[in-house]
């Protein structure tokens, strides 16, 4: 554990590198692997499970980019069952992305230069991710002496096996425990559960609005369309979303209730995801919940049936094709608020008793 | 009524009694200062006004009985290390010259909160580097006492500023002898406490794993009781220890007879002053006239807790001081090519001959390659010395040594063998290194009229003992005690 020094910023501009203090003497640990990964694909999995762990553990938000995680990767290459090559020490890297692009650079490097009978220096390099390429910072030779030696200001901490004991007991639910949560409680699909523990606060969010609406699989389903699709749009990260569970769940209760139509409830949902709106009161105002009010729904069928002889003739005549026309245009009339299995029942109702007006008349 | 007779317990009492407003014990601490200042030069800034502000304050806040503490009302002095929000903290270092502290140490809150009224800033050896305080950038102090003579050092400006009646009190900083040694050269008493039981948030670091803040008085009752204001854990202090033993001011009845001393008889060894010596035999004598056991006893690791001390002071010094570059705060050189040549130009500009010797000894001793054989050997030597200690305490109370070999060298005198300056640390640098408690008190003058200084050292937590009064004596009352005595008192 250290205190963190600060970040150097260096590919942003041409001819400097610049200090960015911000994070000066905020806590820093440093996790140090073997030489136990293979590949930039195994590299990838090992940080995404040290991320996961940190941001579950409410350690680090783990940002690559702005230095609450940061990884230099010490690589070397051997031919096949042989020992271990000379490492070079990868800095600079500032993405996932960026680690695997520099992986696969570093490893083609190195075999490039000992097939040419060359010897890989043992050296610090700097990944320059605009240009996809490293160069040497700093090699061996000019190490530093930094002189470390036990600072007194920091007195020894005794790590007992009764406190390791107590922080296993208060420590939150790690993202795998939670996935399988989520198969055995909820029902869910490995798939689903995998999406929603992406990130600890979109777990939190999804599993407050699902306690509280009561029915967790169609919560799910909300929140892998309609949550992520509306982050992706605005460009949004889990952290950012920021709406209260409390009206996501009133609004799939009135979805439930059939009190709003599903169109609408997408409408409504945008207003809660933007500002946190609160989702009856936005209804009512904005005339978006479903009115049972009968006589409205057969008045307005009935005119529209008036202004369209033609394709209610063609209907009538046994077209079924032309109702969904009819009900688009009914639904758009009343603005969503009714039920589109009522527009269609009294469709039906009208169209049964022209038949029979037609018979009678002739 | 001559307040420059009183102690600072009796000034504050007659406060108390009205017999005497605070003002007054301001005015007098003043007087002084015009008398005496030019000629001993104790101070590097004092808050004249301020302090007659502060006094009025203070009246104010012990007739609302806002003040718990036995010192409301009682002037003290600070030694220059210890910041003081809004006032110069320079160290007596070129390099400090215009740092301003934004934040009070712990320390000064725990003397605002006692009612008590801060005088000024006092001299020292530059980063409390030196044992008479001729390494100040700011000009040597003198001996009360003898004016050719250094006070001691490092907290030379507080125990001259004492003796010369310029402050009741000071506070003092003990790094391998600093608050003992000028005690013992300026005839005042100084009490190092045990590490951990004064907060060291705000003293600019030296070597933080023997650093203390201690009290400087005019006898053992005035420093127990300034001890008991700025003893207290603090949590921003991570090596602050949680004490529940801190009333060094309560009385112990339990008596001298019977107490054992042990005298490490290496400490009377060549090196030793014969008049210093004849004082310190006397002393004992006068205990064991009063009913206590005195024995000598071998203490091995004597010779080698100079080379230990100088290797872990320096090594901690080197890194402690690394932070003055000119970057953040303090002098940075006016003209410089390029960003390593600024650190060099600010570094030698502005560090001292002694600094700079002591940085480049922590350096060397901390480099790969020299490590293992100087620093980690110097923590496994400082282990030897521990053990012995702790040995020792298995078989006597309190053990006793004169505080310095010898009196109050002469100006310049020191400075010329920098190895001979070292060597007159021998008998306070093992207490810092094994955290101990040791205080020094006047035990007599040699024929130049030159103070000489009785050490008491304590195990650790005995600066009060009260925690076992039925064995153990209190240690403040056994010295008030023995000073009584032994006339110095």
């Amino acid at each position: 554990m250290e205190e963190d020094a600060g970040k150097l910023i260096h590919d942003e501009w041409e001819d400097c590198s610049l200090v960015d203090y911000n994070r000066s003497g905020v806590p820093l640990i440093e996790i140090v692997s073997e030489p136990d990964m293979r590949s930039a694909e195994e590299v990838i999995a090992y940080l995404e499970k040290l991320r996961h762990l940190m941001q579950y553990l409410d350690v680090s938000d783990c940002k690559l980019q702005e230095g609450s995680m940061r990884a230099d990767v010490n690589l070397s290459v051997r031919e096949t069952g042989g020992s271990l090559g000379t490492r070079t020490e990868m800095k600079n890297l500032n993405s996932f992305k960026a680690i695997s692009r520099a992986i696969e650079n570093e490893r083609e490097r190195q075999i490039e230069l000992l097939e040419q009978g060359k010897a890989v220096d043992q050296e610090t390099r700097r990944w320059d991710d605009n240009k996809e390429y490293s160069y040497a910072m700093r090699s061996k030779e000019d190490a530093k002496d930094y002189r470390y030696f036990p600072d007194p200001d920091l007195p020894p901490v005794h790590v007992s096996d009764t406190w390791l004991l107590e922080i296993r007991k208060a420590q939150p639910e790690l993202r795998e425990e939670k996935q399988q949560r989520y198969q055995e409680e909820f029902g869910l699909p490995l798939y689903d559960a995998q999406l929603l523990t992406e990130s600890r606060c979109f777990a939190a969010l999804f599993e407050e609005t699902a306690v509280l609406f009561g029915n967790a699989k169609k919560t799910a389903n909300w929140f892998l369309v309609e949550v992520l699709r509306l982050m992706k749009e605005k460009g949004m990260e889990a952290e950012q979303v920021k709406f209260s569970p409390s009206h996501l769940a009133a609004l799939l209760d009135m979805v439930e209730k059939k009190e709003v139509s599903p169109q609408n409830a997408r409408k409504i949902f945008a207003e809660i995801f933007d500002r946190d709106a609160e989702p009856r009161s936005y209804a009512e105002k904005n005339g978006l919940m479903i009115v049972n009010d009968t006589g409205l729904l057969k008045d307005t069928v009935a005119r529209i049936i008036d202004e369209n002889p033609e394709a209610f003739a063609e209907l009538v005549g046994g077209k079924d094709k032309v109702l969904g026309f009819f009900v688009g245009l009914i639904m758009k009339e009343l603005k969503g608020r009714v039920n589109p299995a009522d527009v269609r029942e009294t469709l039906k109702k009208q169209i049964e008793r022209r038949k029979t007006q037609e018979t009678q008349e002739i | 009524m001559d307040l420059q007779a009183l102690t600072a317990l009796e000034l504050a009492d007659k406060i108390k009694k009205r017999q005497v407003s605070v003002l007054d014990g301001v005015k007098s601490v003043f007087e002084q200062i015009e008398k005496k200042e030019s000629r001993v030069h104790a101070y590097l800034d004092i808050y004249k006004k301020e302090a007659y502000t502060r006094a009025k304050e203070v009246e104010k806040g012990i007739a609302d009985d806002l003040y718990n503490s036995p010192l409301a009302g009682v002037p003290i002095a600070v030694k220059d290390n210890i910041c003081v929000k809004a006032h110069p903290t320079t160290c007596a270092s070129k390099i400090l010259g215009d740092f301003i502290p934004p934040y009070n140490a712990d320390v000064i809150d725990r003397l605002e909160r006692a009612g008590m009224i801060i005088i000024g800033k006092t001299n020292m050896d530059e980063f409390a580097m030196g044992s008479t305080t001729e390494t100040s950038a700011y000009g040597v102090t003198r001996n009360p006492h003898n004016p050719e003579h250094v006070p001691g050092g490092s907290s030379g400006g507080s125990c001259a500023a004492v003796a010369a009646g310029e402050a009741y009190l000071a506070l003092g900083s003990d790094t391998g002898g600093s608050i003992r040694q000028p005690s013992a050269f300026c005839g005042v008493t100084g009490l190092k406490p045990t590490y951990g039981t004064v907060s060291r948030r705000g003293l600019i670091a030296y070597a933080s794993s023997l650093d203390q803040i201690g009290p400087i008085g005019k006898n053992t009752a005035d420093c127990a009781a300034l001890l008991e204001v700025i003893a207290g854990h603090d949590p921003l202090d991570s090596t602050s220890l949680k004490r529940d033993d801190i009333q060094f001011s309560r009385e112990n009845d339990r008596g001298i007879v019977g107490m054992k001393f042990g005298v490490p008889k290496e400490y009377l060894s060549e090196g030793l002053n014969p008049q210093t010596k004849a004082a310190f035999m006397e002393a004992l004598k006068v205990l064991t006239g009063m009913g206590a056991i005195v024995e000598f006893f071998s203490m091995k690791t004597t010779e080698y807790m100079i080379p230990a001390y100088y290797i872990i002071a320096s090594a901690e010094a080197s890194s402690n001081l690394e932070r003055f570059d000119g970057v953040k705060y303090g002098y940075r050189a006016a003209e410089y090519e390029d960003l390593h040549d600024m650190y060099r130009r600010t570094r030698t500009e502005g560090f001292g001959t002694e600094v700079k010797r002591r940085i480049l000894l922590g350096s060397f001793v901390l480099s790969s390659g020299y490590y293992d054989a100087y620093y980690l050997k110097a923590l496994k030597t400082k282990n030897l010395i521990k053990q012995e200690f702790d040995k020792a305490f298995a078989d006597y109370d309190v053990l006793l040594s004169p505080t310095a070999p010898d009196t109050a060298p002469r100006l310049g005198e020191s400075l010329k063998d920098p190895m001979a300056m070292y060597l007159g640390d021998i008998y306070t640098v093992a207490v810092n290194l094994c955290g101990l408690p040791a205080i020094s008190v006047p035990c007599g003058k040699d024929d130049k009229g030159l103070p000489i200084g009785l050490q008491m050292i304590g195990d650790c937590f005995m600066e009060n003992l009260s925690r076992q009064p039925a064995e153990l004596p209190d240690f403040p009352a056994l010295s008030a005690y023995l000073l009584r005595r032994l006339g110095g008192d």
